[in-house]
Order: C-alpha cells, then sequence, then structure tokens
C-alpha cells in the first residue's frame, strides 16, 4: 500500500494526481468550515487586499522564475492541472446551482453549510486552487513576450484580474439602501445586515412618478381559485371596443376603459386622486349560462376593493397593473456645492462623489401614489480593475474567433 | 404580439420553405436550388422580425416565444452558411428541424408571447446580451449534433479526426460569443442591478456552461486525450446550457431568483 501510494506521487504528475489534489482544496475548505463557526470569508480591506493579491501574483512569478524546471512548478502550469481545476470549480458551482442558497435550504445542506457556498471555505479553496494553476500557466508564456502568445494572455490575464478583482474586491464594496420619504434629506443608508453608514452627500425625494401599463383581463377559475390564462394573452390587453374570446365559453367586449378611477355607487367615474384604479366597463357573454353580463370590473387599489363579474364558472377581474416606466426626482446636496435636481430612473444610474446611485424600488401596494423610493447607494472601488479583464476578455474572445477559423483554414 | 394570424402564415410559410429546401438537398447534386429557398425563408423571417420590431416599438426579445423566433432565424442562417461552406445535408436537416420546431412550438403555446418589457430589461444592453447568446448557442448545438454523429461513427469504427477540427471551428466561435454574452450581461447587470456578479442561479448556471466549454478548450490541448471523452464532454456542456436556459425556471435552487424568462 505504501510502496504503492509512493509510486503515485513520484513525478510527472497526471491527471488522476491533479484530480487528487484539486479536490483537497475544497476537502480541506469543507472541514476548516464544519470546525470553525464563523458564518462568512473574511477577506482584508483596502489596502490589504490589494496587497495579498500583489503579494500572490508576486510569489507565484518568483516561483515560476527561480524554479522553472521544477517538477512542481511544471505540474501547476501544465493542461492536466488546468483540467483539474476548472472541473472541480464547476461541481462547487453546480452545489451551488443545485442546492437552494438561502437560510431556509434543506436541513442536510445547513448542516453541510451547503446554502451559502459563496461564504464557504469549499468556494474559496476552490478558487484558490484555480487561481494558483492560472497564475503559474501564466508565467510560462508571459516571458519571453511573443505576438502569438497574444490571444493566450489576454484570454488569461483578463480571467485573472476579474477573478482576483472581484474576490478581492467584495470586502470594499458597499451596497447600501436608502429609503427616501417626501421632502425629507437621506445623507444614510443601510447594509444588508442592517449596519448603517454614513454618506459624502444627502438625496431629498421630490417627485415620485410611474408609468402603467394599460391591464390585462384575467379568468378565474371559482373553484381552484386560480387565474386561468386566457389562451391569446396578449390579446387580452384592454381596449376600447375590442372583443376579446376564451375557448368560446367566455366573449368579452370592452365598453369603457378609464386610466385612472373611482367608484361610486357601482359605476367608475374618472379620478385623478390617491387609490385610484384602472376601471374596464365590458359586456361578458358567458355560453355556460346563455346569458350576457354588463359590468365594471377593477384590480382595486389600497382604498378599493377590486371588482370583479360572476360568471358560471369563472370570475372575470382585472390583474394588477405591470409597471412600464419608474423614476424618482431628487435634490442632491454634495458639500460646497449649489443642490442639483436629479432623476434616478432602473438602467439610468447617478454619479455622486465616488457613489452610483440606483433606482430600486418604492412603496409597490401605493404603487403611482407611493410616499417613498427605496434608492441603492453603490461603491465599488475595484469597479476598474474588474472591467479591465471585461475588456481583456472581450479582445480575447474576438481573437479567439481569428484564430477558431484560422485553424480550419489550416486544417 | 398584435396579430397572430399574421405569425401563423409567417411561421407556417417558413415551415413549408425550410422542408422544400431540405427535400431539394437530398434530391438535387446542385446546392443552388436549395440555397435559393434557405435564402428566401431568412429574409422572409427576417423581414417578419424587422416589423415586429417596429410595431412594438422595442426588440422583439423580452419574451420566450420572442427569444425563439431570433433561435429560428439565427439557426436557419448558420444551417445555410454551414451548407454553404461544407455541404452537409444533415446538418441543414437538423438546423431545419430546429427552426421548425420553434415556430411551430410557438404556434401551439401562443401565450409564449407577452408584449410587456419590465423596466429592468428597457436598457441597450438588452439586445447585443440576448443576440450573441443565441448566436452561440446556435453554434454549440450544431457542435453538439457533431459529437453525437462522432459518437455514433466511432461505434460503427468509421470515424475520422476532420470532424473534430469542424467542432474545434464551432465550440471557438460558440465559446467566443458565450464569452461576450455573459461579459455583456455583466455590464448590463452593473448598470440595472447595480452590481455586475451576484450569483444569481441563472448567472451560476451560465457560469457553469461557460466553464465546460472552457474544459472542452482545455481537453483538447491535452496530450493523452480520448475521443470519446471529448465528445461526451462537448454533450454535458450542452446539457448545461440547456438547464441555463429552460431549465433554470423549474430548479429549486432558482425559486427566489430575479432574471425572469
Amino acid at each position: 500500500m505504501n510502496k504503492l501510494s509512493r509510486n503515485f506521487w513520484r513525478f510527472p504528475w497526471k491527471l488522476k494526481q491533479a484530480f487528487v489534489i484539486a479536490l483537497s482544496f475544497p476537502l480541506i475548505g469543507l472541514l476548516l468550515d464544519l470546525v470553525t463557526s464563523r458564518d462568512s470569508v473574511w477577506i482584508p480591506q483596502f489596502p490589504y487586499n490589494l496587497i495579498t493579491f500583489l503579494l500572490f501574483i508576486a510569489l507565484i512569478g518568483l516561483i515560476s522564475f527561480r524554479y522553472k524546471k521544477s517538477k512542481l512548478v511544471q505540474f501547476l502550469s501544465c493542461i492536466p492541472a488546468s483540467i483539474s481545476a476548472i472541473t472541480v470549480f464547476i461541481g462547487v458551482l453546480l452545489l451551488m446551482g443545485l442546492i437552494p442558497q438561502h437560510p431556509d435550504s434543506t436541513p442536510f445542506a445547513i448542516q453541510l453549510r451547503l446554502n451559502d457556498i459563496l461564504n464557504s471555505g469549499i468556494f474559496l479553496f476552490s478558487l484558490i486552487y484555480l487561481l494558483i494553476i492560472l497564475t503559474f500557466t501564466i508565467f510560462t508564456r508571459v516571458y519571453p513576450f511573443r505576438w502569438r502568445n497574444l490571444p493566450f494572455l489576454l484570454n488569461h490575464v483578463g480571467l485573472l484580474i476579474i477573478l482576483g478583482g472581484a474576490t478581492m474586491g467584495s470586502s470594499d464594496l458597499y451596497r447600501l439602501k436608502m429609503l427616501c420619504a417626501y421632502d425629507t434629506p437621506v445623507w444614510y443608508g443601510t447594509d444588508q445586515r442592517g449596519k448603517q453608514y454614513k454618506l459624502p452627500f444627502a438625496i431629498e425625494l421630490k417627485k415620485f412618478h410611474i408609468d402603467y401599463y394599460d391591464p390585462e383581463l384575467v379568468l378565474i377559475d371559482r373553484e381552484t381559485q386560480e387565474a386561468v390564462k386566457i389562451k391569446v394573452k396578449p390579446d387580452a390587453y384592454v381596449k376600447r371596443g375590442k372583443k376579446v374570446n376564451f375557448n368560446d365559453e367566455v366573449k368579452i367586449t370592452i365598453d369603457t376603459f378609464h386610466r385612472h378611477a373611482f367608484e361610486s355607487k357601482k359605476i367608475f367615474l374618472p379620478a385623478e386622486r390617491p387609490g385610484n384604479t384602472q376601471a374596464v366597463k365590458v359586456r361578458v357573454y358567458d355560453a355556460a349560462t346563455q346569458k350576457t353580463w354588463k359590468g365594471w370590473i377593477s384590480a382595486g387599489s389600497f382604498i378599493q376593493y377590486p371588482h370583479r363579474i360572476k360568471l358560471q364558472h369563472y370570475d372575470l377581474g382585472l390583474a394588477p397593473p405591470k409597471p412600464k416606466k419608474y423614476s424618482s426626482e431628487f435634490k442632491l446636496y454634495e458639500p460646497g456645492k449649489e443642490p442639483e435636481t436629479i432623476t434616478l430612473v432602473v438602467n439610468k444610474p447617478v454619479r455622486s462623489m465616488g457613489w452610483k446611485l440606483y433606482q430600486v424600488s418604492y412603496d409597490i401596494r401605493k404603487g403611482k401614489w407611493s410616499e417613498y423610493t427605496i434608492i441603492e447607494a453603490i461603491k465599488d472601488p475595484w469597479l476598474p480593475l474588474v472591467y479591465i479583464g471585461f475588456y481583456m476578455l472581450l479582445a480575447g474572445a474576438l481573437l479567439l474567433i481569428w484564430q477558431g477559423a484560422n485553424l480550419n483554414r489550416n486544417g | 404580439m398584435d396579430n397572430l394570424i399574421t405569425y401563423y402564415i409567417v411561421a407556417g410559410s417558413i415551415v413549408l420553405i425550410g422542408l422544400i429546401a431540405t427535400l431539394l438537398a437530398f434530391i438535387e447534386k446542385e446546392k443552388k436550388l436549395p440555397l435559393i429557398f434557405l435564402t428566401i425563408g431568412i429574409l422572409w423571417l427576417g423581414f417578419y422580425i424587422a416589423v415586429l420590431w417596429y410595431k412594438m416599438g422595442h426588440a422583439p426579445m423580452k419574451s420566450l416565444g420572442e427569444t425563439r423566433l431570433w433561435y429560428a432565424f439565427f439557426l436557419l442562417f448558420i444551417g445555410s452558411i454551414l451548407y454553404l461552406r461544407w455541404e452537409y445535408k444533415w446538418i441543414l436537416l437538423f438546423s431545419v428541424l430546429m427552426t421548425d420546431l420553434f415556430l411551430i412550438f410557438n404556434i401551439i403555446y401562443p401565450e409564449n408571447f407577452d408584449t410587456s418589457l419590465m423596466p429592468a430589461l428597457q436598457s441597450y444592453w438588452f439586445v447585443p446580451h440576448v443576440i450573441v447568446y443565441i448566436f452561440a448557442y446556435s453554434m454549440m448545438s450544431i457542435a453538439t449534433l457533431f459529437s453525437f454523429k462522432g459518437l455514433y461513427q466511432m461505434r460503427k469504427k468509421r470515424w475520422n479526426t476532420q470532424s473534430l477540427n469542424i467542432i474545434d471551428n464551432l465550440v471557438y466561435i460558440g465559446f467566443a460569443f458565450l464569452t461576450f454574452g455573459i461579459i455583456f450581461g455583466a455590464m448590463w447587470a452593473k448598470e440595472a442591478w447595480g452590481h455586475y456578479w451576484s450569483f444569481d442561479p441563472k448567472e451560476t448556471w451560465a457560469l457553469i456552461t461557460w466553464l465546460m466549454y472552457l474544459l472542452y478548450l482545455h481537453y483538447r490541448k491535452f496530450k493523452n486525450q480520448n475521443v470519446r471523452i471529448t465528445l461526451i464532454i462537448l454533450i454535458i456542456a450542452f446539457l448545461m446550457l440547456l438547464t441555463c436556459w429552460f431549465g433554470v425556471n423549474y430548479l429549486p435552487a432558482a425559486a427566489k431568483s430575479i432574471h425572469v424568462y
């Protein structure tokens, strides 16, 4: 046995040895997770994270140049090592992709802490192995520089920068939620753990605006209380004079449509004030009873009940409106500057003093009449580095297309 | 989708054109006639997508139904290019059948079309992100078919290494597009959700897919590689891709995903 294992570990190491080494990394991580009681991986903050990252690269660079001929160094930059590192990392990601990643996951997962892979030793250690192999591989081709190595370098260095930058930078990343009520300056934000931070600027909500799509008609099965899909769903969007059929069972004609309405004695009248709702006057033919019904339907709001029409098997109602676009207008206060008016829209963040402000949410129950809006303030000083990695990888991918085509021409 | 009848007519005619082209490819010696039909099909579908785009006022790419429209378009397109270049009739057959399948799927389930576009999707990243992914998926699906063919040939002892070169070619191009897709996605996420990567289930599976093809590329550089394993890696990679594309919606781990399809 002893002799066999000694033979197994005799150089040159191949795929089998590579996999044994690669697998030992997440296993060590798992053991550390089980014996320690910390609840997440700890990464030092600036400048110690940057120093750690640079030392990691410098150390590997030094080893790979000083011990170039060493069998171990050669192994760490060979293909079997990369194959093992990628495979094991895929394995860890599969755990992440298959096991629900939240505190109320399966008991088994919680016991092994597999419900928070991202903050586990398993993830960290398999990533470290991947980074070690990646860095050793890069150093075999970086010097002397050759143009034909360019695609290789762009792809590998790009990936190293992204993985390293994202991991080490995560401790300097701030994502703070700001709940902003009307006419109240807010200069602080709360992170996911509920810790409050002071911000260098302040924002004051002045206006909140929301546009809705026209509503959809829904049939609700009376027995199961489930919404039945109207087969031709897009046709179910409300337009005046429109006729909608459902399986020839229900035929609907739309007579009147109010975007903003209030109910008064079972009739909806147009009104623009808090709590108004979309309302539609319809004629419905119900094949089951061979009767035609007339009446108003609405989704209701935080102060109005929804209105439905009762048919033989179904209730006909209006789905709650879906937001098309929403935005918040703020007064932005920065020290030593005149207040400035900014508008925050989803997909269009605004910068202020090293922070980026994002429109996240609002009081969904009150919708248009929401009295506050939720903004996320994000600071990620490592972002430029990660983006350099992105651009390198994009350039590398372009060259890959060219290389692939080239390969074919030769073959 | 304003007018489903128009869709039925367009989809129906393209299904027919595709089938005629494939039939001609098998009967005729010249590849000119099938290519004429294919070109008409591609232009017709392209025209339909363009009109749809114009009418809806935004790119028709946000519902499952609309994604399938693009998938059909690119499959037909790539299938024709490959046929033009290598005259593989069975690739054409596969492309046409896949195209038809996607078009017919939308006829059977018209509710796949939904006109509302949620605020998070209203971005200029939307079109490039989806198009490069569809392109990558098309490449990978054809590469996967090649690997099935390869496994069959190996069984019949008729394997020729030339096939592996074509697979490499397809995977290199497909992988480059996967890389574009994942990075465009990350850049978009930064604009829309505030951070470029949050390990949302869809992101996790996209990364798994990307790494599986990365594994293929590395395994192909391995000196003692086994062709059968090479082909099997490719098939597993495609299974991951399918999981990322469709399966994620059904996984318990993805119940809280913010990627809506």
